[in-house]
């Protein structure tokens, strides 16, 4: 024992029992081993709610704010991205939504410019460069592709090479639009982008080809 | 600027204006100011969208801007975005104050965040012609409430520098545009281009005012509650007479003579009041509550309003209400007891609260393990530390507990709104099934439909559906009224801090 040696009665521990309200002989609770509950049981039940007339009115009040606020343009809708198929709902429900950009809704007098999009002038400097680039990859891998495909056929190979062509004319179209798109577009131009899993698709309309083709 | 707080501010954000705002302005929330760049990189949104957030954000104040070096830096004002819970307080405060044009005005002001005051008017008058009352709305009536509207304060000009930071508020400019009646009218028709003569002048809600009036009603209603009808009225009218001689936030006000006083309650409509005047002055004084000093005897007397006072004691009373609802009577008890004497001891505290050893432990330990009370040793100077030679002291650090309270007021509201979502999200189908029932009877009866039609239509809906529906909606109302509930203690609390 730690105080043996001292004497003069002092007690072995600093805390006696006592002194935390347990009286001599009684034995104390066994630890808790467990973590506390996640929802503890409530010694005291909350007061009962009662609902006034006021209270249900300041509540419609709340939810018709937040009604309006969520269904106004205010709520900004993420870009939807098109779906593979056009519907013929679609028509109707581009009457219904407003695809008015944001920008007329506001005062720009008195926010800063810069929260305007972008003019399409300054875009079409800065991304000359990408364009080019992107040109050049796929003259290379045009190039590459025109090679194995050169000792099977050679008329599919004109076709391709228009349908390329009117690839790259609606991707001009394209740059205008927006940045995002463009920087997307140009992950396609690079080989780690390219998908070169197979599923097989493709593979009817590959015999299809060499029986439309001439024969030699 | 909690991590709860930060939750509770999205939530709303995202209640009100969708996933994107919300993202947005977490982000400032998260990092402080930052310019757009930055924000585009975290979130990882496409820049238009994060510009048009921040252009919603701006426009409802809860966005500043600053230009720096490099461009904008904008970032988040948090307590703006908490005010939404109280919006409906707002509107229900100007209905009784100013009628129901005023609080439609309002409505729209809020929901725009500031807005022309013709916009304001025909929009109003949109509105009301098309309600189901079948009010006659009248541009005239409409112009006189929104004028005011603006003379009490509760507008204000919107000025473009409300929203840059770093530059000194200008004082807030009340002067009206000369409206051109005719014009807004030729607009209601469907004339666009007619000039009402008000562009560019943009009108807010002045909130700093109407948080001002809400703590006057907390005022007057704990009068009102602690003595009676009469007491309240006059405390109004001393609210009112401080209105005329201080500084809106000041924590007292300069002295009122006793003759003004006499002067207003004459005007009142309470015979009772103006008979027995001298004793509720001396009432409200006497009381414990100190809302009243007298300050000066010249003049049959100077009275003093003291906010900050009033304050203090109303958060002690949450507080030990609080204390109550958590852990019973005993316990309050003791956290008055610890409250009065400043500093005690524990042995002390079970002798003068009159409860068992035992008990009183207990209670004290879980009152200071909950942090309502704190606990400050004392030593012995010169003497080993041994924990017989120290004292223990009890004592409430009220700073402290009221931050703590507050931190639980958020909390819960988080939760209840999680909540909520949680019951509207699971009940959606449900909940869009009687949506598209109800447009449906009511084309139809525009159309004049027959009852039978009608009675099918109803039957869509299998009853134990709609006993489902009913519960559902029930739960929704419930839990959207404690929302507004809590926001009241959180009020309550917030303009102790304000004070102190």
């Amino acid at each position: 024992m730690a105080g043996r040696g001292r004497g003069r009665g002092r007690p072995s521990m600093s805390i006696t029992t006592e002194q935390l309200g347990f009286a001599k002989g009684e034995t104390l609770p066994p630890p808790v081993l467990q973590p506390p509950l996640k929802y503890p049981l409530l010694e005291y039940k909350p007061l009962p709610l009662n609902i006034t007339t006021e209270l249900s009115y300041l509540f419609e009040l709340k939810k018709g704010y937040a009604e309006y606020l969520r269904e106004s343009p205010n709520n900004v809708l993420p870009i939807v991205v098109k779906k593979d198929i056009e519907r013929y709902s679609d028509r109707y429900q581009d009457l219904i939504t407003d695809k008015s950009s944001y920008e007329i809704r506001y005062d720009w007098s008195r926010m800063p410019v810069e929260l305007k999009r972008q003019l399409r002038k300054r875009k079409k400097q800065k991304l000359e460069n990408p364009k080019k680039k992107q040109k050049h990859i796929d003259v290379e891998s045009k190039l590459q592709e025109l090679e194995k495909k050169e000792s099977s056929q050679q008329s599919d190979v004109e076709e391709e090479e228009k349908e390329e062509e009117e690839t790259e004319e609606k991707d001009d179209e394209q740059v205008e639009e927006e940045e995002e798109e463009l920087d997307e577009e140009m992950d396609e131009g690079t080989d780690y982008a390219n998908n070169y899993f197979d599923n097989g698709e493709g593979y009817d309309d590959e015999d299809d080809n060499l029986d439309d083709g001439p024969i030699y | 600027m909690s991590v709860m707080c930060r939750k509770l501010c999205s939530s709303i954000l995202f209640e009100h204006f969708g996933q994107i705002v919300q993202c947005v302005a977490e982000d400032l929330f998260k990092h402080g100011a930052r310019s757009l760049e930055l924000i585009r990189y975290a979130t990882d949104l496409p820049v238009t969208k994060v510009k048009e957030a921040l252009c919603v954000l701006i426009k409802h104040g809860f966005v500043r801007y600053s230009r720096v070096e490099r461009g904008l830096e904008f970032s988040l004002i948090y307590e703006n975005v908490l005010l939404i819970l109280r919006y409906p307080k707002y509107m229900f405060f100007i209905k009784t104050m100013c009628g129901d044009e005023s609080e439609m005005i309002l409505e729209e002001v809020l929901m725009n965040g500031y807005i022309t005051a013709s916009e304001v008017i025909t929009k109003t008058y949109k509105k009301i012609e098309q309600s189901p009352s079948g009010r006659q709305p009248s541009v005239p009536v409409l112009k006189e409430k929104f004028e005011l509207l603006v003379k009490n304060q509760f507008l204000t000009r919107s000025l473009c520098t409300d929203t840059v930071g770093g530059r000194t508020n200008e004082k807030p400019d009340f002067t009206l545009p000369n409206l051109n009646l005719t014009a807004i009218i030729k607009k209601i028709e469907g004339d666009n281009n007619s000039d009402p003569g008000d562009s560019k002048i943009y009108w807010k809600v002045n909130f700093d005012r109407l948080i001002q009036d809400l703590r006057d009603q907390i005022i007057v209603s704990a009068i009102r509650r602690r003595l009676d009808e009469n007491a309240g009225e006059l405390m109004r009218q001393l609210l009112f007479l401080m209105y005329l001689r201080t500084a809106s936030w000041a924590h007292t006000s300069n002295p009122i003579p006793l003759t003004e006083i006499k002067e207003a309650v004459k005007k009142t409509s309470y015979p009772l009041l103006i008979h027995h005047l001298d004793q509720y002055l001396h009432l409200i004084e006497e009381d414990s509550s100190q809302f009243l000093k007298r300050v000066g005897d010249s003049g049959g007397g100077q009275f003093s309003v003291n906010m900050k006072e009033a304050f203090e004691q109303l958060a002690w009373a949450t507080l030990e209400n609080i204390v109550m609802e958590r852990f019973g009577s005993k316990a309050a008890r003791i956290f008055r007891l610890v409250r009065d004497k400043k500093y005690i001891e524990q042995e002390q505290i079970q002798q003068l609260a009159m409860i068992p050893a035992k008990e009183a432990k207990h209670l004290t330990y879980t009152l200071l393990q909950e942090n309502y009370i704190q606990m400050q040793e004392m030593k012995k100077s010169g003497v080993s530390a041994a924990p017989i030679k120290t004292f223990f002291l009890f004592h409430i650090d009220l700073n402290v507990v009221v931050y703590m309270e507050v931190e639980h007021c958020y909390h819960a509201l988080y939760n209840i709104m999680q909540r909520r979502e949680y019951e509207v999200n699971s009940n959606k189908r449900m909940i869009d099934k009687q949506l598209r029932m109800q447009t449906l009877t009511t084309n139809l009866k525009e159309h004049g439909a027959t009852e039978e039609q009608l009675a099918e239509i109803a039957d869509l809906m299998t009853p134990s559906e709609k006993q489902q529906l009913e519960k559902v909606q029930n739960t929704i109302k419930k839990l959207g009224i404690t929302e507004l509930q809590i926001d009241d203690t959180l009020f309550l609390l917030t303009m102790y801090l304000r004070y102190h």
